[in-house]
């Protein structure tokens, strides 16, 4: 068998592929996997152990074909012709598409599989998913739905793989070995905690300042004294990272600097005790490392999409409202308040208290913070989601109902409640298991009449959505056709955009519809697609909640 | 007029009409430091069209550097593709050379036409092509097919792609430039699905 993974965005976006990739080595032990990625990420190769071959796209020299006139007409047609027949020509029988964007959706439509899963775009643009969790990343996530789930549970779960082995499996390469072995010979070894920090990322929105790094690691020093700081970078980053060490000598911090390859890194986070780290690919790969991971998530970062996923990291978030920003646009704001607004002292506490691993204390702390920045403790849960959980928000009536609303889309999603046996019951008691630890015996009053108020919510927002849905069938019954009738007058309207803040669903519902043209066939039957799958995502959440209801009661 | 000379570092170079068209001091570093720039964009490429023979040294580093690139060097005087041909001759056995007087007598080459069919690059080395820059131009410009007249000329050539050439904006103006975009435009329902889609993700990768 032949399968070709598409994964044609940045580093990041590769490596947080790798549970998914794993998972498809086990699946199908004996098949060829192949990975189709940027020309300049090839060299992944030695540490994907998972993967047989990389082909490289070279969206570079295609780029440059059409963008420069000295390029002949038809140049980038054929190379891209050279590159789809060496594809089409292994004859894949399965193709995943990771990218979902046009060119991957084009992509996989034009090499052609047997089977394909994730976006693939007909000629005319006709999108189809061959995944309910594809489908949702690319309708439910481009809306900004509340409900956000790890893209590494995506990929994996959208490319059919059984819960339980979600994995970050990178390999440790002679050549990596070797550069960690030379660097440690250089700055010279010695015993005491060692801790990598990756200071710089990709967007300067997800950056601390230099004067905040240099703060905060002095104060962290003061608390670990037999620390090892070595400030990790790629070699077009060493100059920026001598400044920041400069800065830290002249505070008495000592630090050295590590300016290694990919696989140098990798072979460093291998043998480290702590890694501090902004949204990075870095994170990413010492997810695959025995490393405690602490990351600190300003700007553009979205924990909820892409976080630390390795259990038991630490994640620091900003308080701010306008967090996350989008990726694209510049901080709107007049200083970069999500960054500033961190003191240099939590940081440094919360490292220090992570690399003993006291989640007491590190509660303590969120407790104290909890006015500028938010704590949260990663976990892998039973029912197979991961899980960002805040330290000062444990078992409350909110993080309930967002886990159940959670767990409802994948109920959706996996379309297990069609089935006979759905499994409310074993997924209900999973979900109970993942809170057992913060309810105490006396708080199982608290817990029931929690979940007494979300079932009366969830009801409430069943009873408003068939409304709406009715109202809108009962025109189309009256009227038979869609033209010159208004399905969608102002009052409905009102109430599907309340609907929609309400159950923090973004723009599913409101960016289906135009009230000036209302009467749109294709609108109106997505508008009543997604107000089903709304409908009935509340429908399984009253469910689960029911269930879970009575396994507490059960156990009391 | 062609006056064979010894450079600085004895190499024989040339003047033609009383100016020298390769380095009268080093043309090995010339030619060497000519290949490094077009380093990256050869690196992908099968086939290259040089313009201007010249002294031949830039034709023996670029063979030398990619010794699996097909090379096609055109000059327009027979005189400078002869001195080419004795002087290295070892070194550039594998290049094929066409002397190409007029546009008239390239749209006639059978060799260039066949050359055409596959992807290929165009370089032009400056000192060479200085002794006749206009026409030079003109060959250029035909053979990168931009401009409507030379894209017709690409489209003999690969029918293939003809249906791509019958955009609707601007293809009367002698000096409209082809690019993607118009391709994409000149899509329609006879279009192969093959083209549409390729066409399409190109589009992707400069919007």
């Amino acid at each position: 068998m032949r399968i070709l993974v598409i994964s044609l965005l940045r580093l990041g976006d590769v490596l947080i592929a790798s549970p998914a990739l794993h998972g498809l080595r086990r699946k199908y032990p004996s098949a060829k996997i192949d990975l189709l990625v940027n020309q300049n990420f090839i060299s992944l190769k030695s540490i994907l152990p998972d993967v047989d071959e990389l082909i490289p796209f070279d969206r570079d020299g295609l780029q440059d074909g059409l963008a420069e006139a000295s390029c002949p007409l038809f140049e980038s047609l054929d190379y891209l012709d050279e590159i789809i027949n060496k594809l089409k020509s292994n004859q894949y029988d399965l193709v995943v598409n990771f990218t979902q964007n046009k060119l991957s959706g084009y992509l996989t439509s034009l090499i052609g599989a047997k089977e394909q899963i994730g976006l693939s775009l007909s000629a005319n643009g006709q999108p189809s998913y061959s995944s309910s969790w594809f489908r949702y990343l690319n309708d439910y996530f481009a809306a900004d739905i509340a409900d956000r789930f790890h893209f590494t549970d995506i990929f994996y779960l959208g490319s059919g793989l059984p819960t339980g082995t979600n994995k970050f499996v990178f390999n440790e390469s002679p050549v990596g070995k070797a550069e960690a072995l030379n660097f440690f010979s250089s700055v010279g070894y010695a015993s005491g905690p060692k801790v990598v920090v990756q200071a710089l990322t990709s967007d300067i929105k997800k950056t601390l300042s230099r004067s905040k790094w240099v703060d905060a690691l002095t104060q962290f020093q003061s608390f670990e004294s037999d620390a090892h700081i070595f400030l990790l970078g790629a070699p077009n980053e060493a100059a920026e990272l001598s400044l920041l060490q400069q800065e830290l000598k002249d505070k008495g911090v000592r630090s050295d600097l590590a300016i290694l390859s990919l696989d140098g890194a990798l072979a460093l986070l291998n043998v480290s005790d702590l890694l501090i780290t902004g949204d990075t690919s870095i994170k990413h790969l010492a997810s695959g490392t025995p490393i405690s991971i602490f990351e600190i998530a300003i700007g553009s970062s979205d924990y909820k999409k892409t976080g630390v996923y390795k259990p038991g990291s630490l994640i620091l978030k900003s308080n701010e409202p306008c967090s996350p920003c989008q990726h694209s646009a510049a901080c709107h704001r007049e200083s970069h308040l999500c960054a500033s607004q961190i003191p240099s002292e939590l940081i440094a506490l919360a490292a220090s208290k992570f690399l003993h691993h006291d989640w007491l204390a590190l509660q303590v702390l969120a407790e104290e913070y909890s006015d500028c920045a938010n704590l949260l403790k990663t976990e892998w849960a039973k029912f197979g989601l991961w899980m960002a959980r805040h330290l000062t928000d444990r078992g409350t009536q909110r993080e309930i109902s967002d886990q159940l609303s959670r767990l409802a889309w994948k109920f959706l999603l996996e379309k297990e409640h069609l089935k006979p046996l759905a499994a409310y019951g074993s997924e209900s008691l999973k979900l109970k298991e993942a809170f057992e630890s913060d309810w105490h015996p006396d708080n199982q009053l608290r817990i029931k009449m929690s979940l007494e108020h979300i079932e009366l919510t969830t009801l409430s927002s069943e009873t408003r959505i068939n409304k709406i849905l009715s109202a809108i069938s009962s025109k189309i019954k009256l009227f038979g056709s869609f033209d010159g009738v208004d399905f969608i007058d102002s009052e409905l309207v009102k109430e599907i955009i309340k609907v929609e803040s309400d159950l923090g669903l973004g723009k599913i519902l409101s960016e289906k519809f135009n009230p000036k043209s209302a009467s749109d066939f294709y609108q109106i039957r997505q508008l009543q697609n997604s107000l089903n799958d709304v409908f009935s995502h509340q429908q399984i959440k009253l469910k689960l909640i029911r269930s879970l209801r009575s396994q507490i009661t059960e156990n009391a | 007029m062609l006056e064979r000379i010894s450079a600085k570092n004895k190499c024989a170079v040339i003047k033609w009409n009383g100016k020298y068209i390769c380095s009268s001091v080093d043309p090995v570093k010339e030619a060497g430091d000519w290949v490094k720039k077009q380093q990256m964009r050869l690196s992908r490429q099968k086939n290259i069209i040089v313009l201007g023979a010249g002294c031949g040294y830039h034709l023996t580093a670029l063979q030398k550097a990619f010794p699996s690139i097909k090379i096609l060097a055109i000059d327009v005087f027979s005189e400078l593709i002869e001195f080419c041909k004795k002087e290295h001759a070892l070194d550039l056995s594998d290049v094929a050379f066409e002397c190409i007087s007029s546009i008239e007598s390239l749209v006639a080459n059978k060799k260039i036409y066949n050359f055409l069919k596959s992807r290929y690059a165009v370089l032009k080395f400056s000192p060479a092509v200085s002794v006749h820059a206009e026409l030079y131009d003109k060959i250029e410009v035909m053979l990168l097919g931009r401009t409507v007249e030379s894209a017709e000329f690409l489209g003999r050539i690969r029918p293939e792609f003809q249906p791509l050439l019958k955009s609707r904006s601007g293809m009367q103006e002698s000096r409209y430039l082809f690019s993607i975009k118009t391709l994409d435009e000149s899509l329609n329902k006879e279009s192969s699905e093959d083209l549409v889609y390729k066409v399409k993700i190109l589009k992707e990768l400069i919007a």
